[in-house]
């Protein structure tokens, strides 16, 4: 085992990296390299950020964006599990109902985005709305795929053992379709973080979004907030993002992908 | 729900009845389509309870597809299979079948014991019972302490005991095997051989074994069934008067041994 490969150098090395490009940030803004007028120094957008950490403002941004991403992906995930499972083991509705998932699947979820405005206006609602519909139809055909994705030796296996019903469903089926599922969660968590930004920002619903458009418009000298709610964002992202991953990672740690990460790792 | 007319009970009759029939059982894929195709011609032949049968053959002769329909997984096209007097509709609740294929049967997301625990809860065996029977049976098969272990941190061959466990756990009357040894090394496949003697003699059970080795099929065997290649008929059935218990050392420098070896080899590889 080299150097490189120790624990401490990794995480040394991803540090110095953000280390680097942060102070690139500040050598550019004050060499004025970078437009002062679209871009706050590192310096300022870090202090902004720091005070906005202390207001409750910031915190019921934040509670209002993780409260619509949460009961959207928790509406939209749960109905497409179900669905999905349904359809997954009913070969006559997958073949009917399949055509009508694949077309829903390729709206763009920002096309119905004005629709749901009018419906709902700039509420909670609109956004739980476009984030359940948008996570829907991918996780939905996820499932699918994975409810129908049972090896042939475990189905043998399975009748051979004479698992029916729900014993079967819990035993075979739902371990079978996990990981095609974890991976239509985890894409649904990013997907759905980025609708609700989405919601809020054109839709004007409460939350990290409509921080961002109303610093925007407050002019330049409200520059650094609107750069501090943008790294907000992109924190949550990474925290959603690994959250799930470890969730995966925990729930099939049986699953051949992450054995070999577990060895990999050891 | 018809009961059929031959109740056969361990008790009455004379104990000669077969627990295994197989008569002119047909099996053909695609039927009615143009590339329709016969696996299996004509196969009959009779397992009796206690007896353990091997079922040998030519590549590609269609051994596999005897096992599904012996094991009630495939439908024949014609002829019949009945299991201890019943005709086949279902895979039948005293009937086991250990597939070669160990990493996929056992279901990599459940420990050691939930696997072998899976047939008990089907029987409907109290939680108590059923924590003595998978100690039990595993260690049957010569499996100590790995119950808490996931099938796929063992070995091949421990993972093939415990699919042997598994199958043994809800005490089925008899054993179907499909080229069980063929997926492991040379040593282990000596060592399963002889397991799965110990457990038969032990448990008085009755095997079908499919397999492509004809020195394991001989060596195990009380006769040996010859399928011809595809599609299937029975080339003969063999008997084998080697005197148990065997050992891999006697055994196979027995001059009948030798003998048996020759005659089925000449039989699988006439074609």
């Amino acid at each position: 085992m080299t150097i490189v490969d120790t624990g401490w150098f990794r995480i040394g090395a991803r540090v110095l990296v953000v280390a680097a490009l942060l102070a690139g940030w500040q050598y550019l803004s004050a060499a004025e390299i970078l437009d002062t007028t679209s871009f706050p120094s590192m310096t300022a957008t870090m202090a902004e950020a720091g005070r906005q950490l202390q207001s409750a403002d910031l915190w019921l941004a934040v509670w209002e964006t993780v409260r619509g991403w949460g009961l959207g992906l928790l509406i939209g995930c749960s109905l497409a599990i179900v669905v999905g499972t349904l359809l997954g083991l009913n070969r006559f509705a997958y073949l009917s109902v399949i055509p009508v998932i694949e077309f829903l699947k390729t709206v763009p979820v920002i096309a119905i985005l004005p629709l749901a405005i009018v419906v709902w206006g700039a509420t909670l609602d609109m956004k739980v709305f476009l984030v359940a519909f948008g996570v829907f139809w991918p996780l939905t055909i996820q499932t699918i795929y994975g409810v129908r994705a049972v090896d042939p030796v475990v189905r043998d296996t399975a009748a051979v053992l004479r698992l029916r019903g729900l014993r079967k469903f819990l035993n075979v089926t739902l371990p079978s379709a996990a990981p095609f599922i974890a991976t239509g969660l985890r894409v649904a968590a990013a997907v759905g973080l980025i609708l609700t930004i989405i919601a809020e920002l054109i839709g004007g619903a409460p939350g990290l979004g409509l921080s961002i458009l109303t610093s925007v418009n407050a002019g330049p000298s409200r520059l650094p907030a609107t750069y501090a709610f943008i790294l907000f964002t992109g924190v949550a992202g990474v925290l959603v993002t690994s959250a799930f991953a470890y969730l995966e990672q925990r729930l099939l740690h049986w699953h051949e992908s992450q054995r070999n990460a577990a060895a990999k790792a050891a | 729900m018809s009961h059929p007319a031959v109740t056969p009970t361990s008790h009455s009759g004379t104990g000669t009845e077969p627990v295994l029939s197989v008569r002119a059982l047909q099996k053909a894929y695609n039927v009615g389509k143009p590339n329709e195709r016969l696996a299996i011609a004509d196969v009959t032949f009779d397992v009796a309870k206690g007896e353990f049968v091997c079922v040998v053959g030519p590549s590609g002769a269609g051994k596999t597809t005897l096992l599904r329909c012996l094991s009630g997984l495939l439908a024949p096209t014609s002829g019949e299979v009945r299991f201890e007097g019943a005709p086949l509709q279902e895979v039948p609740a005293r009937l086991s079948v250990v597939f070669q294929d160990y990493s996929r049967s056992l279901m990599p997301w459940l420990t050691v014991n939930r696997n072998v625990a899976l047939p008990l809860k089907v029987a409907g065996v109290a939680k108590r019972q059923r924590e003595d029977r998978i100690a039990e049976v595993l260690h049957a098969v010569g499996l100590g302490d790995v119950g808490r272990n996931y099938p796929w941190q063992l070995s091949g061959g421990m993972q093939q005991r415990v699919a042997i466990a598994r199958a043994l756990a809800h005490q089925p009357d008899m054993l179907l095997m499909d080229e069980p040894f063929a997926s492991v090394d040379a040593q282990t496949r000596f060592d399963l051989e002889d397991l799965i003697l110990k457990v038969r003699s032990d448990l008085d059970i009755t095997v079908v074994l499919v397999t492509h080795d004809i020195d394991e099929a001989v060596y195990l065997a009380d006769r040996v069934v010859v399928l011809s290649g595809a599609p299937s008929r029975v080339e003969e059935i063999v008997p084998v008067p080697l005197g148990r218990p065997r050992n891999q050392l006697v055994t196979r420098s027995e001059e009948t041994f030798a003998q048996l070896r020759r005659h089925l080899m000449e039989l699988v590889t006439a074609h």
